[in-house]
């Protein structure tokens, strides 16, 4: 099953868009990256793949089915959606934090039960943090918070996790840690999507990346294909440089004036 | 604490409570009249019996039924407005019941209407709200202003009806409505406060853990398939008949929605599925408590809504102090 | 010379023609007040000081004047224009504004100790000179009857009604020592069956110059809500309900509840008359509230209150009593 934009444009105020005639598809398996400076519109397109914003112009789709027209616990059952930020007004628990995750498999009326709990302590268990299962989420490091939304989001039991900037403000060590678990998860058929506007997790995580630049695709597909200096230079509209490649081990530097490169020490 | 432990005793203060009211009171009565009134048997004297079965055994259970009616609303409030600070007057229920209390008074219409017109006007103030809200995006936020332009509409009102009444019949009793009583309920009222608390209570409890939901940000409980407005508006709409209900029969008691909920998360933590019926069971047993006091402490009685502030306000403080303390809890 | 002489006598006798004094009396409030006589525009801030002015015959001085309980239309109302066909244009329902009351050019304006004691002060800019009056209790009927009296320069009449008063009082106490009867235990209920008159106020001094035991001697304050149970204890065997407000003694009669109480098993509940202003408030009326109530009390104690009611009123009012509220009284 695909989820897939067609023509998506969007704007929040009439005749100032934010997104122009997206076009692309997201498959199984696969992680995809939506790589874009702030203003670029990934947010928004994130934001309208998982169900939460209806395109003005053109449609997603899941399967062959609008997303809009599915019922919301239908999609909410398929795709789930792990913001930056979640701000809890009271002092729950991790695990009722992760609970909550079950609401598409459950009735209006309808209490979690013993399978439901199972399945919120497995996902707890994938993001490694069983242990954590009975603290307060309140209490807990910024990294560990944005495990417990991501076992959150596993607990639905979906097809699509889409990751509002799971990389953002945190540092190297937790932020390598959620992208490999990420990745990890797509080894086991989840497709995962997040958006970041660093070039370089793209780099090291992605399978496919999508690259948006003001509202619009500057390309999109197979990440080696995608991030090439040019395209990463359109898109921050800055020039970059790819660096190394002789091990493996590739990253995007930014030319900052040609006085600066010796500065760099860098060859 | 041990979760049994703790559901034990919840279970066991309303109905302590209760109990302990029939032995309670001015008129002196032993614990054989008690019983033999209860059972029944012979030997009590007849004004004993009807004391017991018609005057505090109704005045216990309408305390019990208030007290839950009105805990249960606060807590449903706090976590729709995803704030703790919230007691069920926020949407304005209890101005427009005040005021269709005191309308009633003022055009001389029979006692026992007096209470429908109560809670007919506490519903009205809702709905005003709810069409507000709606017209203008039905936010949160908007709720909570139009709730304050509602609830403030029609305290304007009453202020006018207490100007023009008659300072010698209908502003007095226009005055003692407001303060809160529970004197004077019978059975008929307990039966009225049962059928609302069952319906309305009855609602919620099945929607206890959903309401978890509510609590979380519009974004989120969206994309987790909740349609959060449509919720929201039906459980304000079941809460406020549970308020409307327990203001038309009470008047005018406030803290018990706002103090209950906070000490019952305290025991429970902030699950609803477990914060509701906690509330229900401890909003019971404090307003049959304090009602307990408000008929015996002195000779005449102390106005119900007077003794929640009082006792309300410092134990709220308390609540809140040792809950900062331990650094949990809310924010 | 002559021409001299005849204007000295027409000036003199010029002079003669408009009598002009002044007087200098202490009001209630122990302020000395001057005042120039005669009085002829009086503006009464004080409901209970207005029925004065028309037990002292001089209602037609009164230019504007705030009454007890009194609502257009009304029998009270009906009854009061027949001795004062000018009311509608003095009445006010509610305490005038300062503006209001100068408007009027009042020479006097009497006002309420406990309710404006201030009232003094505001007028002196305008030089219009305020008594301030105190007619709550047996002596402040005293001090203002008399008083009233000596402004008005009706003394004599004034007098006739205070020796009214203390003869009756007399009568009722000879009348009752001659019967040797016990003083039944009494209670006065206001606008609500709970709503129980203290002892401090008139209403518990009428209850024992009646010749009554008033059980809610020891309350204090004004008007106090009490618990049924309160009523249990007391247990009156008499019980009076004042003239305003709705309640009615079928409302007790008929309401299983308080058959534990011997006033209503006897059925020895009554609601007080009231004429132009209810009789238990403390005007000259009251005089007749004191009367009906030992009538009440003690039945067998031999005096015709309708006969005695009717020479009242034609004596001090020069109003005769219609059948219609002959009834009333008698019922």
């Amino acid at each position: 099953m695909k989820l897939s934009a067609h023509g998506v444009s969007y704007a929040y105020r009439p005749g100032v868009p934010v997104l122009q005639r997206i076009s692309l598809e997201l498959g199984a398996g696969k992680v995809y990256f939506l790589l874009g400076p702030n203003g670029s519109g990934k947010t928004t397109l994130l934001e309208c793949l998982c169900g939460l914003r209806a395109p003005q112009e053109g449609r997603i789709s899941l399967g062959d089915r609008d997303l809009y027209v599915l019922p919301p616990m239908e999609r909410a059952r398929a795709i789930a959606y792990v913001p930056q930020i979640h701000r809890p007004v009271f002092g729950y628990r991790v695990l009722e934090v992760v609970l909550m995750g079950r609401a598409p498999h459950l009735g209006l009326l309808s209490t979690p039960g013993r399978r439901d709990l199972a399945i919120a302590f497995a996902a707890l268990d994938a993001v490694g943090l069983s242990k954590l299962a009975d603290h307060v989420y309140t209490e807990l490091s910024g990294g560990e918070m944005r495990l417990v939304l991501i076992a959150r989001g596993l607990a639905q039991e979906p097809r699509f996790l889409l990751l509002d900037e799971p990389d953002a403000h945190l540092d190297p060590k937790h932020q390598h840690g959620i992208l490999e678990l990420v990745r990890g998860l797509a080894a086991e058929g989840l497709s995962p999507v997040l958006t970041t506007h660093n070039p370089n997790n793209a780099l090291l995580y992605a399978d496919s990346v999508a690259i948006l630049r003001r509202g619009l695709l500057v390309a999109q597909g197979p990440r080696d294909e995608v991030l090439t200096p040019r395209n990463i230079s359109i898109a921050y509209g800055m020039e970059f440089e790819l660096i190394g490649g002789n091990q493996g081990l590739k990253a995007f530097v930014p030319v900052q004036g040609r006085s600066s490169r010796s500065d760099f020490g860098v060859n | 604490m041990k979760q049994g432990a703790i559901r034990l005793g919840l279970v066991l203060f309303p109905a302590v409570a209760v109990t302990a009211s029939l032995f309670v009171g001015r008129y002196p009565v032993g614990l054989q009249e008690v019983i033999g009134a209860l059972l029944p048997l012979d030997g009590v004297s007849p004004t004993a019996r009807v004391l017991i079965l018609d005057v505090r055994l109704p005045r216990a259970l309408g305390a019990a039924l208030v007290g839950a009616s009105l805990a249960l609303s606060g807590a449903v409030f706090q976590g729709i407005f995803r704030n703790p600070l919230v007691d069920s007057r926020i949407l304005g229920v209890s101005s427009g019941a005040a005021f269709g209390a005191a309308l009633a008074l003022l055009l001389g219409i029979p006692w026992y209407l007096v209470d429908a017109f109560a809670f007919g006007f506490g519903l009205l103030a809702v709905f005003l709200v709810v069409l507000v809200a709606r017209r203008f995006g039905n936010s949160v936020l908007v709720l909570v202003i139009s709730g304050i332009l509602v609830g403030s509409l029609f305290s304007a009102f009453l202020g006018m009806i207490k100007y023009v009444a008659d300072p010698l019949d209908v502003l007095p009793a226009i005055t003692f409505w407001l303060l809160g009583s529970l004197s004077g309920t019978r059975w008929d009222a307990v039966e009225k406060l049962l059928v609302v608390c069952v319906m309305g209570a009855g609602t919620l409890l099945l929607l206890r853990w959903r309401l978890n939901l509510l609590t979380l940000d519009e974004r989120e409980a969206a994309a987790l398939g909740v349609n959060a407005t449509r919720l929201r508006t039906r459980v304000i709409l079941v809460g406020t008949l549970l308020v409307a209900s327990a203001v038309s029969q009470a008047g005018m008691i406030g803290w018990i929605g706002l103090i209950t909920p906070h000490a019952a998360r305290a025991l429970t933590g902030p699950d609803h599925s477990r914060v509701l019926p906690a509330s229900m069971l401890m909003g019971a047993g404090f307003l049959v408590l304090l009602d307990l006091l408000s008929r015996t402490l002195m000779r005449s009685e102390i106005p119900l809504g007077i003794l929640t502030g009082i006792v309300g306000v410092p134990a709220f403080l308390l609540l809140f102090m040792r809950h900062l303390a331990r650094g949990g809890g809310w924010r | 010379m002559r021409a001299l002489l005849a204007v000295a006598v027409a000036l003199l006798l010029g002079l003669g023609a408009f009598p002009q004094g002044k007087l200098v009396v202490t009001d209630q409030a122990g302020n000395h007040v001057e005042i120039e006589t005669p009085v002829k525009r009086v503006v009464s801030l004080y409901g209970v000081a207005t029925m004065y002015l028309y037990a002292l015959g001089v209602q037609d001085r009164l230019v504007l004047g705030t009454f007890v309980g009194l609502k257009p239309g009304s029998p009270s109302w009906e009854a009061l224009m027949s001795v004062d066909p000018g009311l509608p244009d003095k009445y006010t329902r509610t305490k005038p504004s300062l503006e209001e009351a100068l408007a009027r050019e009042p020479d006097l304006v009497l006002a309420s100790l406990w309710k404006d004691p201030e009232a003094t002060e505001e007028f002196v800019p305008f030089d219009v000179p305020v008594v301030i009056l105190h007619a709550e209790d047996v002596e402040g009927i005293r001090g203002t009857t008399e008083l009233l009296g000596r402004i008005f320069g009706v003394e004599e009449r004034a007098a006739r009604l205070l020796s009214y008063f203390d003869a009756m009082v007399r009568a009722i106490a000879s009348a009752v020592a001659g019967l040797g009867a016990a003083r039944p235990r009494t209670l006065f209920v206001g606008a609500r069956p709970l709503r129980v008159a203290s002892g401090e106020m008139y209403q518990t001094q009428l209850i024992e110059l009646a010749g009554g035991d008033p059980v809610a001697a020891q309350l204090r304050g004004y008007w106090q809500d009490v618990d049924i149970e309160q009523l249990f204890l007391w247990d009156p065997e008499v019980i009076f309900i004042a003239p305003y407000g709705k309640v009615t003694p079928e409302d007790l009669l008929n309401d299983p509840l308080w058959h534990g109480i011997s006033a209503v098993r006897s059925r020895r509940v009554h609601k007080m008359p009231r004429v132009f202003a209810p009789w238990d408030i403390p005007t000259p009326e009251s005089f007749l509230g004191l009367l009906w109530m030992a009538t009440k009390l003690h039945p067998d104690i031999g005096i015709d209150v309708v006969a005695e009611v009717k020479a009242f009123y034609r004596e001090f009012y020069g109003y005769e009593l219609p059948d219609g509220l002959v009834t009333v009284i008698e019922g």
